[in-house]
């Protein structure tokens, strides 16, 4: 991998090949090979600088412009938001709720790990400018106060300038650090406001938070203090990919949610039918479980560090999402003995809670790798010769 | 096993917890549950699912409880699981007047999507937060008037009212059955009046 990543220019596909099978845990390697698959960054180095700074200056551009500049203007102007009819207001109150919902959230992101509630290690980006800080205090505490009055006004038309959050453990002497779960909420935040189609939907928060986990992790430090911007890009590539999971309206749609769990189905009843029938004959739908597992891309159902090596696999899909599919098929493979002498509460209670149940994520990886190379076998395309190589690669399993 | 043949009495009840997100659905339902409190749920996403045996009236009745994402957009997911429900919690959280105030969006939907004889309950979660409190507790108690439904306030953190509002529920459930019951002492019963259309999922209250 060291050598494929020191070309000058660097060969996606072979790259993509050698990620399917797992980067190293340690060092910066997975941190750039995610940016690279995922097109954050090019695959020329030369390119690296300019494409780099552009990027990271657009980001800053939207955080200043969604999160700053508002918070000067509400400031400035006056302080009863009901003498200003004007649109800024509105968009304000809408912000404030968009920002309520995303927090709720954010908070609550992997709490087995401590990682999110750990003090961010560049908590003020030093990209952007320094009255960062404050505009991210000031927007913390807006926030209070529009949430207060806004249930003040909706009970008897006054304002009432108290703070009233659930945000118990944060004293106001810590607003001055800033945690990681609050960069993943900023990043959700210029994400909506950028996306007004799709806007917040819960789950992004399961999808951004492994790659902002990833990046500014990253042992580099030059690489790590831009996590931020960086992840923003990551995560923008991977949502355009798949949005149709996340938007209510493409539901029915050939790309949206249904029928992807649809085809899942379809490929476990080809490859294990006592299982499809099972699930079958005891009406367990696929949107029981399916629904959760392949919106989150499987981040839910197991710890963090599974989850990231599985991503690796799904990221250097080349078709990228087929091979989750397979994952999901075989996951349900791997558990089958259980699934088939389960009745439906029992079955039920498993495939929702499957992390303590799972064999090792190499173990699923394997499994699916095999379904899908079954298939390709058959279907012999263009795709066999990729993948005999991939196979090649097998010995890169044993850990 | 030899526990399944002595089911025969007995009954399996679905119930559905709806309401904004983070009102404490999955709180209440955990507590109910496991009798456990754990700040830290992480957020719903479609729809998880519990079982919990109660025993009322000398009955055991199994309680399949489906608990749902809050946000618009699970909305297609979940509403499909009204339909066979025998009984809805609609929560809302005494602290935000948001949730308290989209009530009438959710009773609207239970109205479009749950079956006509489905029994609602309204529930005001977190009363353990007196001082954060924004919505009084007649509020709440003259919606759920207005409505005709029974209205509980709960605290899935201090366990206040949680296993009185479920099985204020399922006992409902279980009255409302009776005289149906009765008509039919050997059959199995379906509260949905043979509709058996509906997707797994909370499908049609039956005997076992
Ligand atoms: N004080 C208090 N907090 C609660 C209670 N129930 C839930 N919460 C908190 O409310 C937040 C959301 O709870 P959750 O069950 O995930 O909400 P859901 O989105 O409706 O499922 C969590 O941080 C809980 O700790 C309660 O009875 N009292
Ligand atoms: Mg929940």
């Amino acid at each position: 991998m060291d050598e494929i990543l020191s070309a000058e220019s660097i060969d996606l596909e072979e790259l993509k090949q050698k990620t399917f099978f797992g980067c190293p845990d340690n060092g910066s390697t997975r941190a750039l090979v995610w940016r690279l698959i995922l097109s954050a960054l090019p695959v020329n180095k030369a390119e690296w600088e300019k494409t780099l700074e552009s990027q990271r200056v657009n980001y800053s551009t939207f955080v200043k412009e969604f999160i700053i500049r508002p918070d000067e203007e509400k400031n400035s102007a006056s302080n009863d938001p009901l003498s200003n009819t004007g649109n800024t207001w509105d968009e304000y109150f809408k912000d404030n709720d968009l920002l309520s919902q995303i927090e709720k959230d954010a908070r609550r992101l992997y709490p087995d790990i401590s990682f999110f509630s750990e003090p961010a290690k560049y908590p003020a980006v030093d990209f952007i400018h320094e009255s960062y800080k404050t505009g991210m205090l000031k927007m913390r505490i807006s926030k209070r106060n529009v949430t207060s009055s806004q249930s003040a006004k909706s009970r008897n038309g006054t304002i009432l300038m108290t703070e009233s959050t659930n945000g118990d453990e944060d004293d106001d002497q810590e607003c001055k650090v800033e945690k990681n779960w609050e960069v993943v909420e900023r990043l959700l935040f210029v994400y909506a406001k950028l996306n007004q189609g799709t806007k917040y939907i819960q789950g992004m928060n399961e999808i951004i938070g492994p790659i902002y986990f990833v990046l500014s992790q990253d042992p580099d430090l030059e690489w790590s203090r831009n996590a931020e911007a960086d992840t923003f890009y990551c995560f923008t590539q991977v949502m355009s990919e798949i949005r149709d999971n996340f938007i209510q309206s493409m539901d029915e749609s050939t790309s949206g949610i249904h029928a992807l769990m649809a085809q899942t189905f379809t490929l476990l009843k080809k490859h294990d039918y006592s299982v499809w029938q099972v699930l079958n004959d005891q009406e367990i739908r696929p949107q029981f479980f399916l629904f959760r597992w392949m919106t989150l891309l499987l981040s839910q159902e197991m710890r963090i560090p599974d989850t990231i090596r599985l991503w690796d696999s799904l990221f250097s899909d080349s078709r990228r999402f087929e091979f989750l599919k397979y994952v999901c098929v075989a996951i349900l493979t791997l558990i089958r003995e259980d699934l088939i002498s389960g009745d439906f509460g029992f079955n039920m209670k498993l495939l929702q809670n499957t992390s303590d149940v799972l064999p090792d994520v190499l173990i699923i990886i394997r499994k699916a790798d095999e379904l899908r190379q079954k298939d390709l076998r058959k279907n012999s395309g263009p795709h066999i010769q990729l993948l005999s190589k991939a196979q090649l690669a097998h010995s890169n399993f044993s850990r | 096993m030899i526990h399944e043949s002595l089911l025969h009495h007995d009954l399996l009840f679905k119930l559905l917890l709806i309401g904004d997100s983070g009102v404490g659905k999955t709180c209440v339902l955990f507590r109910f549950s496991d009798d456990t409190f754990n700040t830290t749920f992480i957020s719903t996403i479609g729809i998880d699912f519990k079982i919990k045996t109660v025993e009322l009236q000398g009955k055991k009745i199994k309680l399949q409880i489906w608990d749902t994402a809050g946000q618009e957009r699970f909305h297609t997911i979940t509403t499909s699981y009204y339909r066979g429900a025998n009984g809805i919690l609609l929560v809302y959280d005494i602290t935000q007047p948001k949730t308290f105030d989209n009530i009438s969006k959710w009773l609207r939907n239970i109205n479009e999507h749950a079956s006509e004889d489905v029994e609602r309950m309204l529930i005001g979660n977190k009363c353990d937060m007196e001082d954060k409190r924004l919505i009084s507790e007649e509020r709440g108690k003259k919606v759920a008037e207005e409505n005709g439904i029974k209205f509980f306030e709960t605290s899935a953190k201090e366990n206040i009212n949680i296993e009185l509002a479920f099985n204020t529920l399922a006992e409902d459930i279980l009255n409302k059955q009776r005289p149906i019951e009765d008509n039919n002492v050997a059959t199995g019963v379906n509260l949905q009046g043979g509709n058996q259309s509906s997707s797994g999922g909370p499908g049609s209250c039956c005997k076992l």
